[in-house]
């Protein structure tokens, strides 16, 4: 399987970047971390419940707000447990929120990691993604 | 925050098959009517305790693992919409016996199971006649609840099956078990055993930051062998949170229902004041894995 990239800088380069947008970018990566944790609560509560088509709303969700900052992997993911958990066994399920957990907190350390790249002012060194 | 209501089902068994699963139906029943979620059964709830003594024909109990019980089981677990984890005699193979914990989802299908790794063999506990040493290592069975360290009895002795489990991302240890008194102890032994029950596996607690759900059978059962004295179950089935603290605690003598909200987020909270797991020296513990360092 092709290997999706945590944070996608060419997405990031065009259409934060090259739009004009990099001032937004630090802010909203901030945004969308603290959302991914809420979602990931939210979808872990319906698993709970035994819920799955919650799971399955609630990853719809987060499958757009991912891809809206270039959180591939997370994109993916999300897109895939929202299509298997309404048509998975309830263990399946499980698993794969347990993967999607271990993801967030993934995604969650490449967020970090742009944002001390951005707030050093290495915009010049984008190129190199 | 994260909370899982969690029920322990501390029950006593015969061997009137009928009665026992009724009774342990029933008791399930109750504690998903009271609101729990994860629901644990102790030690080989399906029958005595057969390893007081060595006897071929007990390996007839056995059940294939899918197989009658696990469909019963799973059934339950299905019809109360709960996490359930039970503890069944496995027959892998003719001759090929396990003592395996049966972790049932929501919707009735296997979680995952885990077979005993560590086999008493103790007058009374004749259990490495039956069953064979658990090759599924201390993998942690995820579920919608939660991702449960569960092990078996004996193992409770051992820091080494807690750590493992944890260091893997169990949120949870929980010991199915089958422990007693012989009669025949003074008092005084008695309660040295029952406090060092309680002692490690609330230590097995605090170690790891990590809730521990222990589950005993209660009663008297008698032994097949006329010179034995039988097994006094001694029940005290508990909830320990993850600084040790004892949570819930059951009778020595008594079928209850234990049932308590758990707060999941606690673990982590607690974790950051005692971060031993920050200051484990891995780079010194080489030896742990040597039966003894002569």
């Amino acid at each position: 399987m092709e290997t999706v990239a945590l944070l996608d800088h060419h997405y990031l380069r065009e259409n934060y970047h090259q739009a004009g947008f990099s001032y937004l970018l630090p802010e909203i990566l901030e945004l969308f971390r603290d959302q991914a944790t809420l979602h990931l609560e939210t979808i872990e509560q319906h698993l709970m419940q035994g819920n799955l088509h919650e799971v399955a709303q609630e990853a719809h969700t987060l499958k757009g707000a991912a891809g809206s900052v270039g959180a591939a992997a997370l994109a993916q993911l999300a897109h895939h447990l929202e299509e298997s958990a309404p048509v998975s066994q309830i263990a399946e399920v499980s698993q794969q929120v347990r993967a999607l957990r271990e993801l967030i907190a993934q995604t969650d350390t490449a967020i970090t990691t742009e944002l001390v790249r951005l707030g050093t002012g290495a915009d010049d060194d984008l190129d190199q993604f | 925050m994260k909370q899982l209501k969690v029920a322990l089902i501390q029950q006593s068994c015969s061997d009137n098959q009928t009665e026992t699963f009724a009774k342990n139906g029933d008791m399930v029943r109750q504690a998903a009517a009271g609101g729990a979620k994860l629901v644990v059964l102790q030690e080989l709830h399906n029958g005595s305790y057969f390893c007081q003594t060595e006897a071929t024909e007990q390996f007839d109990r056995a059940e294939p693992i899918p197989g009658p019980a696990t469909e019963r089981l799973g059934a339950l677990a299905k019809e109360l919409e709960i996490v359930l984890v039970t503890s069944l005699f496995e027959r892998r193979a003719p001759g090929l016996y396990h003592n395996t914990a049966v972790v049932f989802e929501q919707d009735g299908s296997i979680a995952g199971t885990y077979r005993k790794m560590h086999i008493p063999d103790d007058p009374g506990f004749y259990e490495k006649f039956y069953f064979t040493p658990g090759d599924l290592g201390f993998t942690p069975i995820c579920t919608s609840v939660g991702t449960l360290g569960v092990l078996v009895c004996w193992d409770q002795w051992y820091p080494e099956a807690a750590r493992l489990m944890a260091l893997a991302g169990a949120d949870l240890l929980i010991y199915p078990t089958a422990i007693g008194w012989d009669p025949t102890d003074t008092p005084e032994e008695q309660g040295r055993q029952q406090d060092a029950w309680v002692t490690i596996q609330r230590g097995h607690a605090v170690a790891n930051g990590l809730p521990v759900l222990s589950v005993n059978r209660v009663g008297f059962e008698t032994s097949p062998d006329p010179q034995a004295a039988g097994i006094r179950f001694w029940g005290t089935s508990f909830i320990a949170g993850p600084q040790g603290e004892l949570l819930a605690k059951a009778s020595t003598d008594t079928e209850e229902i234990i049932t308590l909200e758990l707060d999941l987020e606690r673990s982590e909270t607690v974790r950051r004041i005692w971060p031993f797991l920050r200051d484990r020296r891995i780079d010194a513990y080489g030896d742990l894995t040597r039966r003894f360092r002569d």
